[in-house]
């Protein structure tokens, strides 16, 4: 058990007071550094409120290019796996393994992982590249 | 990417002075002279610019001269040319009738002021993208400006190889295409994670890699952020250092790529204006049509160049080789270019197959 607020609700209230509190009475010309301190912030309170969710799923996916025993073979824990999949799964890609049928697949795959990592790093990106695309 | 350097004063040690004071002298044959200025300008992680202001008494140059001073940064990059060998690029592209700084005076001789440098005349304007795409006096002259722009790179992909004053430049590449792909894979190698997009991206690239037409003299860098407008007319375009040999689309790809409009998505040509007048300047100028069924190919190219070089700005706060806000939240923006890399090569698949049938 951990004290609270989590990393997530320290990291939220922090970037509230740099914006509410701090940034008016910042010289003009540094505002734009201290918005992306901001920036920094939020992105570091999504990526703590996502846990592990999202590599789960990666490797998941990662699994049923693979199979489950090769994953298993990659390590013991899910950062070590996660690693060794992808150092392959690069490796196959560049050398023309998923040029054929499955491509599609890995296509889809690949833009999972992409969209994971957009709704940490930037989910208004993600949001108007769809809204781009529905359009 | 600028921001990193700030402006001021930078005061200009006794012996450096004495280095650049006699460089000058040499080179403008005057009787004396006085360093009025040395200030260091915003923008440029990779090179240091500064402005130098100096009067010459005597000679050709005799007067008051405002000009740059264009040095490597501490920490350079690899990559880029040296400063000599830009200065010659910059030189070509003078000498082509294009409109850059006035390029006066190299110097190889690093005991001097410590490192390369060359000298050039300073021009007025703004070269801050993020202000030009959304200052309102430029709307009435947008396609104006990115039709002169047009015209400026068709002026120097007149320029072919063999050139002698070129001969610094890697060799022209058979294939610009693969020429770029085993470069940027290479660059994935040296970092220490593996990037499948990236290398989905570089296989797509390699499968589908056109035979070039014409390799010309390319600048590698055009795009909004490295030219110059004042009061609404383009006055220059800057930073020749990563210039080379290429596919003259992929200068024209670069400037209109998503990963360059700083926002204004709707403005095609470099989030300034309309691509239709990027390429009527341009076309007017070469008097050969923009092959347009390939940009959307060197459009993927520049925005995997766009998401390697984000990744070597991430590496380097990661490694601890310089560590900074701005180079940290860099590396997390490859995402976005991967997505736009994957939408890319989508839409490029929907268009092949609605034109089978």
């Amino acid at each position: 058990m951990r004290n609270s607020p989590d990393a997530a609700g320290l990291l939220h209230i922090a970037r509230e007071t740099l914006l509410d509190e701090i940034l008016e009475s910042v010289p003009e010309e540094r505002r734009q550094m201290l918005r992306m301190a901001a920036n920094a912030l939020a992105i570091a309170a999504r990526e703590a409120e996502a846990g592990d969710t999202d590599l789960v799923k990666e490797l998941r996916l990662l699994g049923e290019l693979y199979g489950e025993e090769a994953v298993h073979a990659a390590g013991a824990s899910l950062r070590e796996r996660i690693a060794k999949m992808n150092k392959r799964f690069a490796r196959d890609i560049r050398d023309g393994i998923f040029d054929g049928a499955c491509a599609p697949g890995v296509h889809a795959l690949l833009m999972d992982q992409v969209c994971a990592r957009l709704r940490i790093s930037n989910p208004g990106y993600l949001k108007a590249a769809g809204s781009r695309s529905a359009g | 990417m600028g921001m990193n350097g700030g402006n001021g004063t930078v005061p200009i040690g006794e012996e450096l002075s004495h280095g650049l004071g006699e460089f000058l002298s040499g080179v403008s044959d005057c009787a004396s002279l006085e360093i009025i200025a040395l200030e260091r300008l915003g923008g440029g992680a990779v090179q240091e610019n500064y402005a130098l202001d100096v009067h010459f008494s005597g000679g050709a140059m005799a007067g008051r001269h405002e000009l740059v001073l264009r040095t490597d940064a501490p920490s350079g990059v690899a990559a880029s040319r040296s400063r000599v060998d830009e200065f010659a690029v910059h030189k070509v592209a003078w000498e082509a009738g294009m409109k850059v700084p006035e390029p006066l005076w190299a110097c190889g001789d690093d005991s001097l002021i410590g490192r390369e440098f060359y000298v050039m005349r300073r021009l007025p304007g703004d070269a801050r993208g993020h202000r030009l795409v959304r200052d309102p006096e430029l709307d009435p002259v947008r396609d104006t400006l990115v039709e002169r722009l047009g015209e400026e790179l068709a002026r120097l992909h007149a320029v072919e190889p063999p050139h002698p004053a070129l001969d610094g430049l890697p060799q022209p590449p058979l294939s610009p295409a693969h020429a770029r792909i085993q470069e940027y894979r290479g660059y994935l190698d040296a970092l220490p994670e593996p990037q499948p997009v990236l290398e989905w991206g570089l296989r797509w690239l390699e499968r589908k890699a056109p035979t070039s037409d014409d390799v010309v003299l390319c600048h590698c860098d055009y795009r909004t952020g490295n030219y110059l407008v004042e009061a609404g007319e383009l006055t220059g375009i800057l930073d020749w250092e990563f210039a080379s040999w290429s596919d003259p689309l992929e200068d024209i790809a670069w400037f209109c790529a998503r990963c360059w409009r700083f926002g204004q998505w709707h403005q095609e040509a470099g989030g300034m204006g309309s691509r239709d007048a990027f390429y009527r300047g341009y076309e007017r100028i070469s008097g050969k049509p923009v092959n347009r069924a390939l940009i959307p190919y060197w459009e993927i190219m520049a925005t995997v160049r766009w998401a390697v070089i984000a990744l070597q700005q991430g590496f380097r706060h990661t490694s601890g080789e310089e560590t900074s806000l701005e180079l940290a939240l860099t590396g997390r923006m490859v995402p976005e270019m991967e997505l736009d890399i994957l939408t890319q090569i989508e839409e490029v698949k929907r268009e092949a197959f609605d034109h089978a049938q």
